[in-house]
């Protein structure tokens, strides 16, 4: 049976990546960021304060869900299964224009969103490379 | 009908709920809720750059989770015992976040949204849990 163990192994890292990026968000980001403005008294009204919290938790769930959804296709990818391909080719555009268009939008935090750029550039490039192997007859 | 394949539908369904549910989430609650009160000085302005942020990147997490969600509806299918643990991670972890800030938040309806979605599918899996036996390989 063919197999790409390049790309498979790059959704596995970029995954574990995502998952363990999850960590310093929850519990170093929400405090610092969300927590700490509002005891400062830097977000005047409590609701915004209320939908920040919300949202940062929101993020912290989904950015685990997602790193363990590449762990979870990436067998799928090794065996050349074509769906697998165009779920690691969404995240993958997904991850990397969310880092790239922050980086543009706002350059002061290029240097923490580039880490995204840089998560979802390990799965997107060999996606993109291989992507004769999953569109060929060994493909699933 | 087949446990397995009430679940494979019931995971399709949330997963496509949960992506229709980033049109309000990015083209209403947006603006309402993030650009507004940036503009009117209701939280300061570097705090407002992280706040659009995140905001963006939960919208691209819930068209993320979604197509998980339906991907995975095909092994589901399957009856697959991997699909069936990553099925429980995916629906558990929606079905724990619109819980819990149902709970913190009761003013924030909107969020039951979530709890749905996520026991749109958890409920059945947990309910046929024994039709997923297949392990794949």
């Amino acid at each position: 049976m063919k197999e790409n163990k390049i790309v498979c192994w790059c959704a596995r890292v970029s995954g574990i990546l995502l998952m363990l990026a999850t960590l310093p968000h929850y519990f170093l980001g929400l405090p610092e960021a969300v927590l700490r403005p509002i005891a400062d008294g830097r977000i005047t009204d409590p609701e915004v304060g209320n939908n920040f919290y919300v949202i940062w938790v929101f993020s912290s769930i989904t950015m685990f869900l997602t790193g363990a959804t590449l762990l979870f296709i990436s067998t799928d990818l090794r065996y050349l299964q074509r769906r697998s391909w165009k779920l690691a080719l969404l995240i993958g555009i997904g991850i990397t224009g969310f880092g790239l268009s922050t980086s543009v939008k706002f350059p002061e935090a290029a240097a923490h969103m580039s880490l995204f750029t840089l998560i979802g550039i390990i799965t997107l490039i060999p996606v993109l490379i291989f992507f004769r192997s999953y569109m060929g007859r060994d493909a699933t | 009908m087949k446990g397995n394949i009430i679940v494979c539908w019931a995971a399709r369904l949330s997963g496509a709920l949960l992506i229709l549910s980033v049109i309000p989430h990015y083209f209403f609650a947006l603006p309402a809720r993030v650009l507004q009160p940036v503009a009117d000085g209701r939280l300061d302005a570097d705090l407002g750059k992280t706040y659009y942020a995140v905001w963006v990147f939960a919208s691209l997490a819930i068209v993320l989770t979604g197509a998980s969600l339906i991907y995975v509806s095909g092994d589901l299918k399957k009856g697959e015992t991997k699909s069936w643990w990553m099925t429980l991670l995916l629906s558990g972890g929606l079905t724990l976040y619109g819980a819990y800030i149902n709970l913190k938040y009761p003013e924030h309806t909107h969020n039951i949204a979530f709890l749905v979605f996520g026991l749109i599918t958890l409920v059945p899996l947990l309910v046929f849990f024994r039709a997923f036996r297949v392990i794949r390989g």
